[in-house]
């Protein structure tokens, strides 16, 4: 039977899986941090580079959000930026749970 | 020969912060994208990746926008792209890459892209890859015509450039 082509989103999208979803969810996640972080260092994506010993396009690769990132590349960008990039939630809970916050009664 | 084609507008991929287009030949039953989709639907290698750019377009779409510097690149496809008159910026043909299967497209701003055709790449340089470099130099002539009649007012933006308006029944011989 010939396929109706102009159907094919619809069969396409049928075929997305959960863990399809998460993985460009947490990838572009991390391009937002990282971004984040070279705007708050005042550098360019080309000074991430230069750091990493790799070229522009592969920096711009890394920070695609389709690229399959490794826990190696991840530590080596978190090295550079001297920041977390990505932290569990239970890493998360001791940290922020740890912080002494004050009570500041309100000037009347 | 010369070949006529018309902008489509993609409705099942329209969000928040991205319109996306695409373009049909006149003489093809879909236009480059969904061509493009029909194609690789039937790769199984691909089937992952696949997904994962579907996803990804809609993420763009509807949290990121089409921050072009960030998500997209254009360093290996422009070369021969016509230069254009000092002081004008030039519109050039970008590349998706998602590990070995490319997509090229048009990011016009951040709410205005056009996707193309593209496939699995297998040779280093993309240009000369059988798969994909035929799409290379169809992109960037048709970013080349897109670029002239957007000169010609044949295309132009809407108040707040989030979308773009075409005359009616724009015809763009490529």
């Amino acid at each position: 039977m010939k396929k109706d082509k102009n159907a094919v989103v619809e069969r396409l999208r049928a075929k997305i899986q959960p863990e399809n979803r998460i993985f460009v969810q947490k990838n572009l996640e991390i391009s937002e941090q990282i971004q984040t972080l070279l705007k708050d260092k005042g550098w360019s994506q080309k000074d991430l580079a230069i750091r990493l010993g790799k070229s522009e396009s592969e920096v711009s690769k890394l920070l695609s959000g389709l690229h399959n990132l490794t826990l190696k590349s991840i530590v080596k960008l978190e090295v550079q930026l001297g920041h977390d990039i990505i932290t569990t939630p239970l890493e998360a809970t001791k940290k922020y749970s740890a912080v002494e916050y004050e009570y500041q009664p309100l000037d009347c | 020969m010369n070949t006529f084609a018309t902008i489509v507008r993609l409705s099942d991929f329209q969000y928040e912060k991205v319109r996306y287009y695409s373009i049909r030949f006149e003489e093809n039953e879909v236009n480059e994208f969904y061509d493009f989709l029909n194609r690789m639907e039937d790769l199984d290698e691909v089937t992952e990746d696949l997904s994962n750019l579907l996803v990804w377009i809609e993420q763009i779409g509807e949290k990121y926008g089409a921050i072009k510097n960030r998500f997209f690149r254009n360093e290996s496809i422009t070369a021969d792209v016509q230069a254009l008159p000092p002081g004008r910026k030039q519109m050039v043909a970008f590349e998706l890459p998602v590990e070995s299967l490319r997509l090229y497209c048009l990011v016009l701003n951040e709410h205005v892209v056009f996707l193309f055709n593209g496939g699995v790449k297998s040779t280093q340089n993309a240009k000369e890859c059988p798969n994909v470099g035929h799409y290379i130099k169809q992109a960037n002539l048709i970013v080349r015509k897109i670029d002239e009649h957007f000169r010609l007012g044949n295309i132009t933006w809407n108040y707040d450039q989030t979308d773009i308006q075409i005359v009616k029944s724009l015809e763009i011989e490529i």
